[in-house]
């Protein structure tokens, strides 16, 4: 199998393309923490690897060739960078002049964005469905992904966060960012955070989720889900913080669903 | 052989387990005494009474009773196994859990199900080593459920007052952070935790958390965090939503 | 039994199974107290998980016994003190703590156990309730099995003196 994938990393490298990919196996790593200050698409796939590219900017490929690797079977290149490998501030770059750094511990695999948020123009990752993501996108990043079943921990500053089908458990935090979430089924196993300090956040749920919400936030809630209101007592609503507690088919997982200012929508489906 | 010491082999004559020789010598003897005859139809009978008592049925109580016993000796027993991986501690936790419940199950009756739930349910939350343990689990989502379980506890629980502080100060999930400043409101009324409170407010980076912290300590009126707060007010590089939530929440501290 | 000592304490509840019932009716036959019975029972079985370690190979039911004799023993040394205050010197020690505790009409027989004093008491229903044989009997009272056989009859015929009075009499 490492053959196969040898002879494609040799391939897709001499076959320089429009996109150019990085891909590395996946074989005994069970999550993956990712950071990064750009634009992160993650998308679901029945593979074991990891597929990593870059958006193409085409302003900017001048910028980009020179930042581009140059292979030993690239003959014809004459470049004072040839056979060496770069080394940035946060580690040295080992996925052929993407600028990564990937080190594998034990079953965990971290995969670290070496460049600054101006140099890139967004990456996008193809990734083993059910493995289990920690992403931290920086001050600056954002966060998309489609398609998991594992456990996802995932923060941004002023990005916003989007995910779609996916089961959790899901731990999101933004500080500015809109965060928006559509679950496939929601997953049992431990708690769902999802927390920002000043946007909204929206949320979608099969209609017949168990879960114990509690929804927490200076804002407005709209739902069409049938929740217990929030009782008056005198003092909590002068500050307008509205606690919604309520069970979801009987309980079940907890979910909590907080935002200091921003509205949050909750949605059946 | 005079009666008395043929009397006194009846019963094992009854039984037969009386050797031949001995069984024969009683025989001989009763074909000519009448009293002996006598007494050995009252000893036959009166053995049949005997035999004719049952067995009673204790209460589920017992059952039960037992039950419980055993799955706290269980219990114990495994968490003095428990290995030092805080990787192993939440399978480890739910295979006693299960250990116990099928135990448990394994002999109660089908009546009594909600007292497995309940026993289960006492195991879990009055389980403080297995909270501690939870709470340095690699997944962020389990340690806020283990943040969430510290509510159970009573502020004379130093040690799991003392790892909330530990996660409000030091966890680099934000949301863990967050779970644990609202965990803390609980325990607020003591001093350790208002101190951390109010540290947390002046150095944690998360502009949630800071949210967070600005109302709780409002809410417990701590008078103390008055100062740091007005001096976040006043920094330029303090986002304007936190200086919005410090306005709204100042005047109640004044 | 070796794998008790050895900490599978699944074991215990197998024992229970087997034992329980027979427990509970050694000490009701003791008695005559359901719920009395009831918790000396559970103290057999907590006595049992604590000490299941020290348990060193042998004669399972031997121990249990014992146990339970020990209990039953340090139960009626308890409620000595309270039997001692009563004024009707008459009625011998084993009546009053059986007719303290029950509410329904006893049966001759029960009766009559009652009226037998403990030592001959227990022997009767160790062999002809438990069916425990002579030989284990031995080695729960430290004696031997010849010696257990005499003063099981000479039980018996105690009991069954007293059984006919009783009926005789309506008592």
């Amino acid at each position: 199998m490492k053959k196969i994938y040898l002879l494609i990393l040799f391939v897709s490298t001499i076959v320089t393309a429009q996109k150019k990919e990085f891909k590395y196996a996946l074989t005994g790593v069970k999550k993956i923490v990712l950071e990064s200050s750009t634009q992160i698409i993650l998308k679901a796939a029945n593979i074991s690897a990891l597929t990593l590219s870059e958006n193409n900017d085409h302003h900017s490929e001048h910028f980009f060739q020179k930042d581009q690797d140059h292979h030993e079977h690239d003959e014809g290149r004459k470049d004072k960078r040839k056979g060496l490998t770069a080394i940035y501030p946060g580690g040295r770059d080992n996925t052929s002049g993407f600028g990564f750094s990937i080190i594998k511990e034990g079953t965990v695999l971290y995969v670290i964005d070496l460049k600054p948020n101006f140099k890139r123009h967004g990456i996008k990752l193809i990734l083993p469905k059910s493995i289990n993501l920690v992403i931290n996108a920086g001050r600056l990043g954002s966060i998309e992904m489609e398609g998991f079943t594992g456990e996802v921990e995932a923060s941004t500053n002023i990005g916003k966060i989007e995910m779609k089908n996916v089961t959790g458990p899901i731990t999101a935090n933004t500080s500015v960012g809109k965060i928006d979430i559509d679950f496939d089924k929601v997953s049992q196993t431990s708690p769902i955070t999802i927390s920002s300090s000043v946007s909204e956040i929206d949320v979608t749920l099969p209609t017949n989720t168990k879960a114990n919400l509690e929804i927490r936030t200076q804002g407005t809630v709209y739902t069409n889900f049938d929740l217990e209101m929030p009782k008056k007592k005198g003092l909590q609503n002068v500050s307008g913080r509205k606690n919604i507690v309520s069970k979801l088919n009987n309980g079940g997982v907890k979910i909590f669903i907080k935002s200091s200012m921003g509205n949050i929508y909750l949605r059946k489906k | 052989m005079d009666c008395k010491k043929i009397q006194e082999q009846f019963t094992r004559h009854l039984e037969s387990s009386l050797s031949e020789g001995a069984s024969s010598d009683v025989e001989k003897h009763l074909k000519s005494c009448s009293d002996c005859q006598k007494e050995l139809d009252e000893m036959k009978a009166f053995l049949l009474v005997l035999e004719s008592q049952e067995m009673e049925k204790p209460s589920s109580n017992l059952r039960m009773n037992f039950a419980r016993n055993l799955a706290v000796e269980i219990e114990e027993k495994e968490l003095k196994t428990i290995p030092l991986n805080p990787k192993q501690n939440w399978k480890l936790y739910l295979r006693v859990a299960a250990t116990v419940l099928l135990i448990v199950s394994a002999f109660l009756l089908g009546k009594q199900q909600a007292n497995i739930t309940r026993i289960a349910k006492n195991i879990q939350k009055g389980d403080k080593k297995e909270v501690l343990d939870l709470l340095k689990n690699n997944s962020a989502s389990k340690r806020i459920l283990a943040v969430y379980s510290a509510e159970k506890f009573t502020k004379k629980d130093t040690k799991i007052i003392q790892a909330l502080i530990n996660r409000l100060f030091f966890d680099k999930n934000t949301n863990v952070r967050l779970a644990a400043a609202e965990t803390l409101l609980k325990f607020s009324s003591e001093r350790m935790v208002r101190d951390a409170l109010i540290k947390s407010l002046e150095t944690d980076k998360s502009t949630a958390v800071q949210i967070e912290l600005i109302q709780i300590l409002s809410k417990i009126q701590e008078k103390r965090a008055l100062k740091p707060m007005e001096e976040m007010l006043k920094k330029e590089e303090t986002p304007q939503y936190v200086k919005q939530q410090l306005q709204l929440n100042l005047p109640s501290l004044l | 039994m070796v794998q008790i000592a050895n900490g599978k304490l699944e074991s215990l509840s197998i024992l229970f199974d087997r034992y329980h019932v027979r427990i509970y009716n050694f000490f009701n036959k003791m008695v005559h107290d359901k719920m009395l019975s009831e918790d000396l029972t559970q103290d057999v079985f907590v006595k049992i998980i604590k000490y299941k370690a020290s348990y060193k190979d042998g004669n399972f039911a031997a121990w249990i016994y014992t146990i339970a004799r020990n209990i039953f023993s340090n139960h009626y040394q308890k409620t000595k003190k309270e039997r001692s205050n009563l004024i009707d010197d008459e009625v011998t020690p084993e009546v009053i703590l059986a007719s303290k505790s029950n509410k329904e009409e006893l049966d001759y027989l029960q009766k009559a156990l009652l009226r037998l004093p403990i030592s001959d008491r227990e022997l009767i229903i160790m062999h002809r309730f438990q069916e425990i044989k002579y030989n284990q009997i031995a080695v729960i009272m430290g004696s031997t099995e010849n010696a257990i056989k005499v003063k099981v009859h000479r039980a018996i015929k105690k009991l069954k003196v007293i059984y006919f009075e009783t009926q005789k009499h309506g008592l």
